[in-house]
């Protein structure tokens, strides 16, 4: 997915983030308690696609001490950070080039953004040369399984031969990968899965537009692009037929690593 | 709404990570090694490389 359309697409989201997915929350509790666990006596922390700014205002709470840095790539999310909060300091800016210098922070947090990056590695690199030595990352990210009866019905839609026009996410391994050629050490991966539900395929779509994270959805494009979409979401939906309407899976890969 | 004075103290230019020159009366900050300004909006320093304004 494009930066520029990442960035527009999470400031028109800014506003209906929160309140869209209950996943989010869960992630976001993990992510403040792995933090807890892993650096207990941070006293500088960067947030990397702080979003809304609900981690970094549970984090302020918990630890009002806490020096607390904001990036994202979106400004519209920059001004919910900061609303958020205030305590904070805020800045617009890519996690592949993070505007600070080296060694700057004991612990870098970042939740529910790293899935987008085209590739992990750039910005695992950017995490530990901002980290000072003995400095701990804690990243949630969305992987592999996440939405994947979306998938399938598209699959089953589109045909074997068709292109892949859906969002790929990473798997366990590539995460694994990237933190250990990103030179962390002491990696320490978990997995969750959420299933949500959601009235209709239809329903999750809108869902999915309204966080801003359209970059998940298929991007109907060429001829019979459209009949495509049509014919996946009814597969979607009649693959999962009863009255509590359809699942919606969200792949969850923690990872605590050591700089 | 001024930068906070510790925010310009931390802030470094986002391509070689150097210090920078902060002109906030005219809503810029300036990369001077990099000849880049990164505009801040609202009081927010938007520290984007594609978006900067190259400096004469």
């Amino acid at each position: 997915m494009a930066k520029a359309r990442v960035r527009a697409a999470f400031s028109r989201g800014a506003a209906a983030y929160d309140g869209s997915t209950a996943v989010q929350a869960l992630v976001r509790a993990r992510v403040e308690a792995l933090a807890a666990k892993a650096a207990p006596r941070a006293r500088t922390l960067l947030d990397v696609g702080a979003g809304t700014g609900r981690l970094l205002a549970d984090l302020l709470a918990a630890r009002p001490g806490l020096r607390c840095v904001a990036v994202d790539l979106a400004p519209g999310m920059c001004a919910a950070t900061r609303r958020a909060a205030p305590a904070s300091l805020v800045a617009a800016a890519d996690a592949e080039e993070l505007p600070f210098a080296d060694a700057g922070f004991d612990l870098v947090v970042s939740s529910s953004t790293f899935q987008w990056l085209p590739r992990l590695e750039p910005a695992l690199l950017e995490c530990a040369r901002v980290l000072r030595p003995g400095g701990r990352l804690v990243v949630a990210l969305f992987a592999e399984r996440t939405l994947r009866e979306l998938r399938e019905a598209w699959s089953a839609a589109a045909g074997a031969a068709a292109p892949d026009r859906l969002h790929r996410f990473f798997t366990r391994g590539e995460v694994a990968t990237a933190f250990d050629r990103a030179g962390f050490h002491s990696v320490q991966l978990e997995e969750a899965v959420h299933v949500e539900r959601h009235a209709d395929p239809a329903d999750l779509l809108r869902a999915l537009k309204r966080i801003g994270a359209q970059g998940a959805t298929p991007r109907p494009g060429g001829l019979g692009g459209r009949r495509v979409l049509l014919d996946a979401l009814g597969r979607y939906r009649s693959a999962h037929p009863g009255p509590n309407g359809v699942p919606a899976t969200w792949h969850v890969v923690y990872a605590v690593a050591s700089r | 709404m001024p930068l906070s004075p510790e925010l310009r103290e931390i802030l470094a230019c986002p391509k070689c990570k150097g210090a920078l020159d902060f002109h906030e009366e005219v809503g810029e900050i300036h990369c001077l090694r990099c000849r880049l300004a990164y505009r801040i909006d609202d009081g927010i320093p938007v520290m984007l490389i594609d978006e900067a304004r190259p400096l004469p």
